[in-house]
Protein backbone atom coordinates (compact mmCIF):
# COMPACT_ATOMS: atom_id res chain seq x y z
CA UNK A 1 0.00 0.00 0.00
CA UNK A 2 2.71 2.56 0.79
CA UNK A 3 4.59 1.56 -2.36
CA UNK A 4 1.41 1.98 -4.34
CA UNK A 5 0.71 5.42 -2.83
CA UNK A 6 4.29 6.49 -3.37
CA UNK A 7 4.02 5.44 -7.01
CA UNK A 8 0.76 7.35 -7.49
CA UNK A 9 2.30 10.51 -6.00
CA UNK A 10 5.31 10.07 -8.29
CA UNK A 11 2.98 9.70 -11.28
CA UNK A 12 1.21 12.94 -10.42
CA UNK A 13 4.19 15.01 -9.36
CA UNK A 14 7.07 13.64 -11.45
CA UNK A 15 7.58 16.95 -13.31
CA UNK A 16 8.31 18.65 -9.98
CA UNK A 17 10.22 15.72 -8.46
CA UNK A 18 12.42 15.29 -11.53
CA UNK A 19 12.67 19.11 -12.00
CA UNK A 20 11.42 18.90 -15.59
CA UNK A 21 9.86 22.36 -15.54
CA UNK A 22 12.52 23.94 -13.32
CA UNK A 23 13.00 27.10 -15.40
CA UNK A 24 9.30 27.91 -15.81
CA UNK A 25 8.63 27.01 -12.16
CA UNK A 26 11.24 29.48 -11.00
CA UNK A 27 10.12 32.26 -13.32
CA UNK A 28 6.53 31.81 -12.17
CA UNK A 29 7.03 31.43 -8.44
CA UNK A 30 10.42 33.02 -7.78
CA UNK A 31 11.45 29.81 -6.02
CA UNK A 32 13.62 26.80 -6.68
CA UNK A 33 11.95 23.52 -7.60
CA UNK A 34 14.66 21.55 -5.77
CA UNK A 35 12.83 20.63 -2.50
CA UNK A 36 10.33 18.33 -4.19
CA UNK A 37 12.56 15.27 -4.64
CA UNK A 38 13.42 15.24 -0.94
CA UNK A 39 9.81 15.89 0.07
CA UNK A 40 8.60 12.98 -2.03
CA UNK A 41 11.25 10.69 -0.53
CA UNK A 42 10.37 11.80 3.01
CA UNK A 43 6.64 11.37 2.41
CA UNK A 44 7.22 7.91 0.92
CA UNK A 45 9.44 6.91 3.85
CA UNK A 46 6.80 8.19 6.31
CA UNK A 47 4.10 6.12 4.62
CA UNK A 48 6.26 2.99 4.85
CA UNK A 49 6.90 3.66 8.54
CA UNK A 50 3.20 4.19 9.30
CA UNK A 51 2.25 1.09 7.31
CA UNK A 52 4.95 -0.98 9.00
CA UNK A 53 3.83 0.19 12.43
CA UNK A 54 0.22 -0.76 11.70
CA UNK A 55 1.37 -4.16 10.47
CA UNK A 56 3.45 -4.83 13.58
CA UNK A 57 0.60 -3.81 15.88
CA UNK A 58 -1.85 -6.03 14.02
CA UNK A 59 0.50 -9.00 13.88
CA UNK A 60 1.26 -8.72 17.56
CA UNK A 61 0.40 -11.98 19.41
CA UNK A 62 -1.05 -10.01 22.32
CA UNK A 63 -3.98 -9.10 20.10
CA UNK A 64 -7.09 -11.23 19.91
CA UNK A 65 -6.90 -13.58 16.98
CA UNK A 66 -9.65 -14.26 14.53
CA UNK A 67 -10.78 -10.71 13.95
CA UNK A 68 -12.23 -10.08 10.51
CA UNK A 69 -9.83 -7.21 9.84
CA UNK A 70 -6.79 -9.02 11.17
CA UNK A 71 -4.68 -8.75 8.08
CA UNK A 72 -2.04 -6.37 6.80
CA UNK A 73 -3.47 -3.19 5.39
CA UNK B 1 -9.53 -16.27 -8.60
CA UNK B 2 -7.48 -14.35 -11.08
CA UNK B 3 -3.77 -14.77 -11.02
CA UNK B 4 -3.15 -11.61 -9.01
CA UNK B 5 -5.03 -13.18 -6.15
CA UNK B 6 -6.72 -9.86 -5.58
CA UNK B 7 -10.37 -9.13 -5.18
CA UNK B 8 -11.66 -7.68 -8.39
CA UNK B 9 -15.41 -7.78 -8.57
CA UNK B 10 -18.44 -5.98 -9.81
CA UNK B 11 -19.25 -4.49 -6.44
CA UNK B 12 -15.85 -2.81 -6.13
CA UNK B 13 -16.09 -1.54 -9.71
CA UNK B 14 -19.61 -0.25 -9.10
CA UNK B 15 -18.67 1.54 -5.91
CA UNK B 16 -15.72 3.27 -7.60
CA UNK B 17 -17.94 3.96 -10.61
CA UNK B 18 -20.59 5.66 -8.51
CA UNK B 19 -18.04 7.87 -6.77
CA UNK B 20 -16.72 8.92 -10.19
CA UNK B 21 -20.29 9.52 -11.34
CA UNK B 22 -20.40 12.27 -8.72
CA UNK B 23 -16.84 13.58 -9.01
CA UNK B 24 -16.29 13.69 -12.79
CA UNK B 25 -19.34 15.90 -13.56
CA UNK B 26 -18.23 18.37 -10.87
CA UNK B 27 -14.74 18.51 -12.40
CA UNK B 28 -16.24 18.95 -15.88
CA UNK B 29 -18.62 21.72 -14.84
CA UNK B 30 -16.01 23.68 -12.86
CA UNK B 31 -13.65 23.29 -15.82
CA UNK B 32 -16.20 24.73 -18.22
CA UNK B 33 -16.85 27.54 -15.74
CA UNK B 34 -13.14 28.31 -15.78
CA UNK B 35 -13.26 28.66 -19.54
CA UNK B 36 -16.21 31.04 -19.16
CA UNK B 37 -14.29 33.02 -16.53
CA UNK B 38 -11.52 33.62 -19.04
CA UNK B 39 -14.11 35.28 -21.27
CA UNK B 40 -12.28 34.44 -24.50
CA UNK B 41 -14.80 36.55 -26.42
CA UNK B 42 -12.76 39.58 -25.37
CA UNK B 43 -9.87 40.33 -27.69
CA UNK B 44 -7.05 40.71 -25.19
CA UNK B 45 -7.67 37.56 -23.21
CA UNK B 46 -5.09 34.85 -23.22
CA UNK B 47 -7.20 31.90 -24.26
CA UNK B 48 -8.56 33.71 -27.30
CA UNK B 49 -5.07 34.32 -28.65
CA UNK B 50 -3.81 31.73 -31.04
CA UNK B 51 -7.15 30.06 -31.60
CA UNK B 52 -10.41 31.09 -33.15
CA UNK B 53 -13.60 30.49 -31.27
CA UNK B 54 -15.31 27.35 -32.52
CA UNK B 55 -18.74 25.87 -32.02
CA UNK B 56 -17.59 24.32 -28.74
CA UNK B 57 -16.97 27.80 -27.32
CA UNK B 58 -20.41 28.84 -26.22
CA UNK B 59 -21.14 31.24 -23.40
CA UNK B 60 -24.41 31.33 -21.59
CA UNK B 61 -23.63 34.21 -19.29
CA UNK B 62 -21.20 37.01 -18.56
CA UNK B 63 -18.77 36.10 -15.78
CA UNK B 64 -20.05 37.83 -12.61
CA UNK B 65 -18.08 39.75 -9.98
CA UNK B 66 -20.12 38.31 -7.09
CA UNK B 67 -19.31 36.55 -4.87
CA UNK B 68 -15.73 37.80 -4.75
CA UNK B 69 -14.34 34.30 -4.09
CA UNK B 70 -16.15 32.74 -7.05
CA UNK B 71 -13.18 31.79 -9.24
CA UNK B 72 -11.03 30.84 -6.25
CA UNK B 73 -13.77 28.36 -5.29
CA UNK B 74 -14.64 26.93 -8.71
CA UNK B 75 -11.04 26.52 -9.78
CA UNK B 76 -9.95 25.27 -6.35
CA UNK B 77 -12.61 22.58 -6.64
CA UNK B 78 -11.61 21.79 -10.24
CA UNK B 79 -7.93 21.26 -9.46
CA UNK B 80 -8.37 19.60 -6.04
CA UNK B 81 -11.00 17.13 -7.24
CA UNK B 82 -8.99 16.56 -10.40
CA UNK B 83 -6.06 15.48 -8.24
CA UNK B 84 -8.25 13.46 -5.87
CA UNK B 85 -10.02 11.63 -8.71
CA UNK B 86 -6.78 10.25 -10.14
CA UNK B 87 -6.34 7.33 -7.66
CA UNK B 88 -10.05 6.50 -7.95
CA UNK B 89 -9.77 6.28 -11.73
CA UNK B 90 -6.62 4.15 -11.43
CA UNK B 91 -8.37 1.81 -8.99
CA UNK B 92 -11.40 1.62 -11.28
CA UNK B 93 -9.20 0.80 -14.27
CA UNK B 94 -7.42 -1.85 -12.24
CA UNK B 95 -10.73 -3.37 -11.20
CA UNK B 96 -11.89 -3.85 -14.79
CA UNK B 97 -8.52 -4.66 -16.32
CA UNK B 98 -9.24 -8.33 -17.17
CA UNK B 99 -12.62 -7.37 -18.62
CA UNK B 100 -11.08 -4.82 -20.96
CA UNK B 101 -9.39 -7.53 -22.96
CA UNK B 102 -11.99 -10.26 -22.95
CA UNK B 103 -15.25 -10.36 -24.82
CA UNK B 104 -18.20 -11.95 -23.09
CA UNK B 105 -20.56 -10.91 -25.82
CA UNK B 106 -20.92 -11.64 -29.50
CA UNK B 107 -19.33 -8.93 -31.64
CA UNK B 108 -21.94 -6.50 -32.90
CA UNK B 109 -22.00 -2.93 -34.14
CA UNK B 110 -23.30 -1.71 -30.79
CA UNK B 111 -20.56 -3.63 -28.98
CA UNK B 112 -17.85 -2.22 -31.25
CA UNK B 113 -19.12 1.33 -30.74
CA UNK B 114 -19.28 0.80 -26.98
CA UNK B 115 -15.67 -0.45 -26.91
CA UNK B 116 -14.55 2.44 -29.11
CA UNK B 117 -16.20 4.89 -26.74
CA UNK B 118 -14.49 3.19 -23.84
CA UNK B 119 -11.06 3.47 -25.45
CA UNK B 120 -11.68 7.18 -26.10
CA UNK B 121 -12.89 7.66 -22.51
CA UNK B 122 -9.83 6.01 -20.96
CA UNK B 123 -7.37 7.75 -23.28
CA UNK B 124 -9.21 11.05 -22.86
CA UNK B 125 -9.40 10.96 -19.09
CA UNK B 126 -5.70 10.08 -18.72
CA UNK B 127 -4.88 12.87 -21.18
CA UNK B 128 -6.94 15.33 -19.10
CA UNK B 129 -5.23 14.23 -15.89
CA UNK B 130 -1.72 14.61 -17.24
CA UNK B 131 -2.27 17.87 -19.14
CA UNK B 132 -3.77 19.21 -15.89
CA UNK B 133 -0.88 17.96 -13.76
CA UNK B 134 1.70 19.35 -16.21
CA UNK B 135 -0.03 22.74 -16.24
CA UNK B 136 -0.01 23.18 -12.46
CA UNK B 137 3.59 21.95 -12.28
CA UNK B 138 4.90 24.32 -14.98
CA UNK B 139 6.00 21.45 -17.22
CA UNK B 140 5.27 22.31 -20.84
CA UNK B 141 6.56 19.46 -23.03
CA UNK B 142 4.27 20.42 -25.91
CA UNK B 143 4.71 24.17 -25.83
CA UNK B 144 2.02 26.58 -24.75
CA UNK B 145 -0.91 24.62 -26.18
CA UNK B 146 -1.54 22.63 -22.98
CA UNK B 147 -4.69 24.47 -21.96
CA UNK B 148 -6.24 24.41 -25.43
CA UNK B 149 -5.59 20.66 -25.60
CA UNK B 150 -7.03 20.24 -22.09
CA UNK B 151 -10.15 22.13 -23.16
CA UNK B 152 -10.87 20.13 -26.29
CA UNK B 153 -9.90 16.86 -24.59
CA UNK B 154 -12.56 17.64 -22.00
CA UNK B 155 -15.30 17.45 -24.64
CA UNK B 156 -14.11 13.98 -25.68
CA UNK B 157 -14.25 12.88 -22.04
CA UNK B 158 -17.66 14.47 -21.40
CA UNK B 159 -19.24 12.80 -24.44
CA UNK B 160 -17.77 9.34 -23.84
CA UNK B 161 -18.35 9.59 -20.09
CA UNK B 162 -22.07 10.23 -20.63
CA UNK B 163 -22.26 7.28 -23.02
CA UNK B 164 -20.37 4.99 -20.62
CA UNK B 165 -22.45 6.06 -17.60
CA UNK B 166 -25.72 5.55 -19.47
CA UNK B 167 -24.69 2.06 -20.62
CA UNK B 168 -23.24 0.87 -17.32
CA UNK B 169 -25.53 2.49 -14.77
CA UNK B 170 -28.08 -0.38 -14.75
CA UNK B 171 -25.32 -2.95 -14.19
CA UNK B 172 -23.71 -0.91 -11.44
CA UNK B 173 -27.02 -0.29 -9.68
CA UNK B 174 -27.82 -3.98 -9.85
CA UNK B 175 -24.50 -4.87 -8.31
CA UNK B 176 -25.02 -2.57 -5.34
CA UNK B 177 -28.56 -3.89 -4.90
CA UNK B 178 -27.14 -7.39 -4.98
CA UNK B 179 -25.18 -6.72 -1.87
CA UNK B 180 -28.41 -6.06 -0.02
CA UNK B 181 -30.68 -8.67 -1.54
CA UNK B 182 -28.58 -11.75 -1.21
CA UNK B 183 -28.98 -14.96 -3.13
CA UNK B 184 -31.43 -15.38 -5.98
CA UNK B 185 -30.06 -12.82 -8.35
CA UNK B 186 -27.42 -14.95 -10.01
CA UNK B 187 -29.10 -14.81 -13.40
CA UNK B 188 -28.34 -11.08 -13.51
CA UNK B 189 -24.62 -11.59 -13.18
CA UNK B 190 -23.89 -12.41 -16.79
CA UNK B 191 -23.01 -8.79 -17.51
CA UNK B 192 -19.66 -8.72 -15.86
CA UNK B 193 -16.65 -10.25 -17.56
CA UNK B 194 -14.54 -12.20 -16.77
CA UNK B 195 -16.50 -15.30 -15.74
CA UNK B 196 -14.10 -15.89 -12.84
CA UNK B 197 -15.34 -12.64 -11.30
CA UNK B 198 -18.89 -13.99 -11.14
CA UNK B 199 -18.02 -16.24 -8.23
CA UNK B 200 -16.60 -13.24 -6.47
CA UNK B 201 -19.78 -11.27 -7.00
CA UNK B 202 -21.79 -14.03 -5.43
CA UNK B 203 -19.36 -13.91 -2.54
CA UNK B 204 -20.05 -10.20 -2.30
CA UNK B 205 -23.06 -11.00 -0.20
CA UNK B 206 -20.58 -12.19 2.42
CA UNK B 207 -18.80 -9.72 4.60
CA UNK B 208 -16.87 -7.26 2.50
CA UNK B 209 -13.45 -8.31 3.75
CA UNK B 210 -13.92 -12.06 3.87
CA UNK B 211 -10.88 -14.11 3.03
CA UNK B 212 -10.73 -15.10 -0.62
CA UNK B 213 -11.43 -18.76 -1.37
CA UNK B 214 -8.59 -20.95 -2.56
CA UNK B 215 -5.23 -19.26 -2.72
CA UNK B 216 -4.87 -16.68 0.03
CA UNK B 217 -5.47 -13.26 -1.42
CA UNK B 218 -2.66 -10.82 -0.54
CA UNK B 219 -4.81 -7.86 -1.51
CA UNK B 220 -8.29 -7.55 -0.09
CA UNK B 221 -11.02 -5.34 -1.43
CA UNK B 222 -10.72 -3.29 1.72
CA UNK B 223 -7.06 -2.71 0.93
CA UNK B 224 -7.81 -1.63 -2.62
CA UNK B 225 -10.46 0.78 -1.39
CA UNK B 226 -8.27 2.05 1.46
CA UNK B 227 -5.33 2.63 -0.87
CA UNK B 228 -7.48 4.51 -3.37
CA UNK B 229 -9.06 6.55 -0.57
CA UNK B 230 -5.72 7.37 1.06
CA UNK B 231 -4.18 8.38 -2.26
CA UNK B 232 -7.23 10.45 -3.03
CA UNK B 233 -7.07 12.16 0.37
CA UNK B 234 -3.35 12.97 0.10
CA UNK B 235 -3.88 14.45 -3.35
CA UNK B 236 -6.98 16.34 -2.19
CA UNK B 237 -4.86 18.03 0.49
CA UNK B 238 -2.30 19.02 -2.16
CA UNK B 239 -5.09 20.84 -3.97
CA UNK B 240 -7.14 22.24 -1.09
CA UNK B 241 -4.38 23.50 1.21
CA UNK B 242 -3.16 26.19 -1.24
CA UNK B 243 -6.75 27.48 -1.51
CA UNK B 244 -7.25 27.76 2.24
CA UNK B 245 -4.00 29.66 2.61
CA UNK B 246 -1.55 30.13 5.50
CA UNK B 247 -0.60 28.20 7.51
CA UNK B 248 -2.48 25.20 6.06
CA UNK B 249 -0.80 25.84 2.69
CA UNK B 250 2.33 24.08 3.88
CA UNK B 251 0.44 20.78 4.17
CA UNK B 252 0.63 20.67 0.38
CA UNK B 253 4.11 19.16 0.59
CA UNK B 254 4.15 18.11 -3.04
CA UNK B 255 1.73 20.72 -4.36
CA UNK B 256 3.43 23.35 -6.53
CA UNK B 257 2.22 26.10 -4.18
CA UNK B 258 2.77 24.42 -0.84
CA UNK B 259 5.78 26.49 0.10
CA UNK B 260 6.42 28.48 3.21
CA UNK B 261 5.96 32.21 2.69
CA UNK B 262 7.68 34.95 4.66
CA UNK B 263 5.98 37.30 7.13
CA UNK B 264 6.26 40.54 5.08
CA UNK B 265 3.27 42.34 3.52
CA UNK B 266 4.46 41.38 0.03
CA UNK B 267 5.43 37.81 0.95
CA UNK B 268 2.52 36.01 -0.65
CA UNK B 269 2.49 33.72 -3.66
CA UNK B 270 3.82 35.24 -6.87
CA UNK B 271 2.69 34.25 -10.33
CA UNK B 272 5.38 35.48 -12.72
CA UNK B 273 8.31 37.41 -11.29
CA UNK B 274 9.46 40.83 -12.49
CA UNK B 275 12.83 39.31 -13.39
CA UNK B 276 11.19 36.63 -15.54
CA UNK B 277 9.10 39.31 -17.28
CA UNK B 278 12.36 41.05 -18.20
CA UNK B 279 11.43 44.35 -16.56
CA UNK B 280 14.11 46.95 -15.87
CA UNK B 281 14.43 49.33 -12.92
CA UNK B 282 14.02 52.18 -15.39
CA UNK B 283 10.63 50.87 -16.55
CA UNK B 284 9.45 50.55 -12.94
CA UNK B 285 11.08 53.84 -11.85
CA UNK B 286 9.70 57.36 -11.32
CA UNK B 287 9.42 57.91 -15.09
CA UNK B 288 6.55 55.43 -15.26
CA UNK B 289 3.22 56.80 -16.53
CA UNK B 290 -0.16 55.15 -16.81
CA UNK B 291 -1.42 55.63 -20.35
CA UNK B 292 -5.17 55.97 -19.99
CA UNK B 293 -7.40 56.22 -23.07
CA UNK B 294 -11.16 56.64 -23.40
CA UNK B 295 -13.35 55.38 -26.19
CA UNK B 296 -13.71 58.73 -27.94
CA UNK B 297 -10.06 59.72 -28.33
CA UNK B 298 -9.58 61.32 -24.91
CA UNK B 299 -6.32 60.22 -23.29
CA UNK B 300 -4.32 61.07 -20.18
CA UNK B 301 -0.90 60.10 -18.86
CA UNK B 302 -0.86 59.79 -15.08
CA UNK B 303 2.14 59.46 -12.78
CA UNK B 304 2.02 57.32 -9.66
CA UNK B 305 1.77 60.47 -7.51
CA UNK B 306 -1.23 61.67 -9.51
CA UNK B 307 -2.88 58.29 -9.12
CA UNK B 308 -2.26 58.42 -5.37
CA UNK B 309 -4.11 61.76 -5.21
CA UNK B 310 -7.26 60.23 -6.74
CA UNK B 311 -9.77 58.72 -4.24
CA UNK B 312 -8.22 55.55 -2.78
CA UNK B 313 -10.27 52.47 -1.86
CA UNK B 314 -9.30 49.23 -0.11
CA UNK B 315 -10.73 45.74 -0.50
CA UNK B 316 -9.65 42.23 0.48
CA UNK B 317 -9.68 40.20 -2.71
CA UNK B 318 -7.97 37.01 -3.87
CA UNK B 319 -5.52 36.40 -6.63
CA UNK B 320 -7.08 33.18 -7.92
CA UNK B 321 -4.98 31.21 -10.36
CA UNK B 322 -6.16 28.68 -12.90
CA UNK B 323 -3.60 26.36 -11.28
CA UNK B 324 -6.06 26.11 -8.39
CA UNK B 325 -4.26 28.05 -5.66
CA UNK B 326 -5.40 31.42 -4.42
CA UNK B 327 -4.30 34.03 -1.92
CA UNK B 328 -6.50 36.78 -0.47
CA UNK B 329 -4.78 40.09 0.31
CA UNK B 330 -5.81 43.63 1.21
CA UNK B 331 -5.41 45.88 -1.84
CA UNK B 332 -5.54 49.69 -2.03
CA UNK B 333 -5.84 51.76 -5.18
CA UNK B 334 -8.06 53.69 -7.58
CA UNK B 335 -11.39 52.32 -8.78
CA UNK B 336 -11.34 51.37 -12.47
CA UNK B 337 -14.65 53.18 -12.96
CA UNK B 338 -13.12 56.36 -11.50
CA UNK B 339 -10.31 56.07 -14.06
CA UNK B 340 -12.92 55.59 -16.79
CA UNK B 341 -14.55 58.82 -15.62
CA UNK B 342 -11.18 60.65 -15.86
CA UNK B 343 -11.23 60.09 -19.63
CA UNK B 344 -14.94 60.85 -19.88
CA UNK B 345 -16.19 57.30 -20.28
CA UNK B 346 -19.32 56.02 -18.56
CA UNK B 347 -19.55 52.64 -16.86
CA UNK B 348 -20.61 50.64 -19.92
CA UNK B 349 -17.22 50.16 -21.57
CA UNK B 350 -15.00 47.09 -21.68
CA UNK B 351 -11.34 47.56 -20.80
CA UNK B 352 -8.28 46.48 -22.77
CA UNK B 353 -5.15 46.37 -20.65
CA UNK B 354 -1.51 46.14 -21.60
CA UNK B 355 1.40 45.59 -19.26
CA UNK B 356 5.03 46.73 -19.50
CA UNK B 357 6.12 43.23 -20.54
CA UNK B 358 3.66 43.23 -23.45
CA UNK B 359 0.99 40.99 -21.91
CA UNK B 360 -2.62 41.86 -22.66
CA UNK B 361 -5.96 41.08 -21.09
CA UNK B 362 -9.50 42.42 -21.33
CA UNK B 363 -12.22 42.99 -18.78
CA UNK B 364 -15.94 43.02 -19.52
CA UNK B 365 -17.99 46.11 -18.68
CA UNK B 366 -19.54 44.54 -15.56
CA UNK B 367 -16.03 43.96 -14.19
CA UNK B 368 -14.96 47.53 -14.89
CA UNK B 369 -18.13 48.90 -13.28
CA UNK B 370 -17.77 46.95 -9.99
CA UNK B 371 -16.78 49.29 -7.16
CA UNK B 372 -14.22 46.75 -5.88
CA UNK B 373 -12.31 46.61 -9.19
CA UNK B 374 -9.11 48.51 -8.56
CA UNK B 375 -5.95 49.71 -10.17
CA UNK B 376 -4.04 48.68 -7.04
CA UNK B 377 -0.99 50.69 -5.97
CA UNK B 378 -0.52 49.20 -2.52
CA UNK B 379 -1.09 45.90 -0.76
CA UNK B 380 -1.39 45.19 2.98
CA UNK B 381 -0.51 48.82 3.75
CA UNK B 382 2.70 49.10 1.71
CA UNK B 383 3.62 49.73 -1.92
CA UNK B 384 3.39 46.72 -4.22
CA UNK B 385 6.66 44.85 -4.63
CA UNK B 386 8.03 44.52 -8.19
CA UNK B 387 7.02 40.84 -8.20
CA UNK B 388 3.46 41.82 -7.30
CA UNK B 389 3.12 44.37 -10.08
CA UNK B 390 4.69 47.68 -9.00
CA UNK B 391 3.97 50.45 -10.02
CA UNK B 392 0.32 49.36 -10.45
CA UNK B 393 -1.72 46.24 -11.04
CA UNK B 394 -5.37 45.53 -11.75
CA UNK B 395 -7.41 43.54 -9.25
CA UNK B 396 -11.00 42.44 -9.92
CA UNK B 397 -13.36 40.42 -7.69
CA UNK B 398 -14.13 36.82 -8.76
CA UNK B 399 -11.90 37.06 -11.85
CA UNK B 400 -9.12 34.73 -12.95
CA UNK B 401 -5.53 35.68 -12.10
CA UNK B 402 -4.32 36.29 -15.64
CA UNK B 403 -7.18 38.65 -16.39
CA UNK B 404 -5.75 41.03 -13.79
CA UNK B 405 -2.47 42.26 -15.17
CA UNK B 406 0.57 43.45 -13.25
CA UNK B 407 2.98 46.27 -14.23
CA UNK B 408 0.19 48.12 -16.04
CA UNK B 409 1.34 50.21 -19.00
CA UNK B 410 -1.94 51.25 -20.59
CA UNK B 411 -5.66 51.02 -19.96
CA UNK B 412 -7.87 51.48 -23.01
CA UNK B 413 -11.62 51.78 -22.49
CA UNK B 414 -13.97 50.77 -25.28
CA UNK B 415 -15.33 47.66 -26.90
CA UNK B 416 -13.18 44.59 -26.33
CA UNK B 417 -15.20 42.14 -28.43
CA UNK B 418 -12.95 40.03 -30.60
Amino acid sequence: MPACLSLVLALVFFPLILRLGAASYTSATGRSVSPYLVRWLVLSAAMFVVSGTIYVIRASPRRDRGRADDQPL
Amino acid sequence: MNRHGARRDLWLTSLLGFSLLVVIPVIAITGLLSNAAYDPRLAGNVLAQGRTLGSLDFYLFTWPTHPWWLYAATQGVHVSLGLAAFPIVLAKLWSVLPGLFTSAEQPSLARVLERLGLVLLIAGILFEFFTGFFEIEYFFPFGAQLITAHYYGAWVVIATFLLHAALKLPTAKRSLELRRAVAPLRRDLVHMPPPSALLTVVAASDACCAEAPGAAAPISRATVLATAAAGSLILLVQGVAPVIGEPVRRLALLGPRGNETGPGPNDFEVNGTAAAAGLTTKQLGPGWRLHLAGDDGVSRDLSRQQLRRLPQHSYSLPIACREGWSTTQHWTGVRLRDLAAVVGTDGSSDLNMQSLDGATASLASNQVADERSLLALRVNGVDLSPDHGFPARVIVPAATGVNRLKWIDSLQLGSAAS
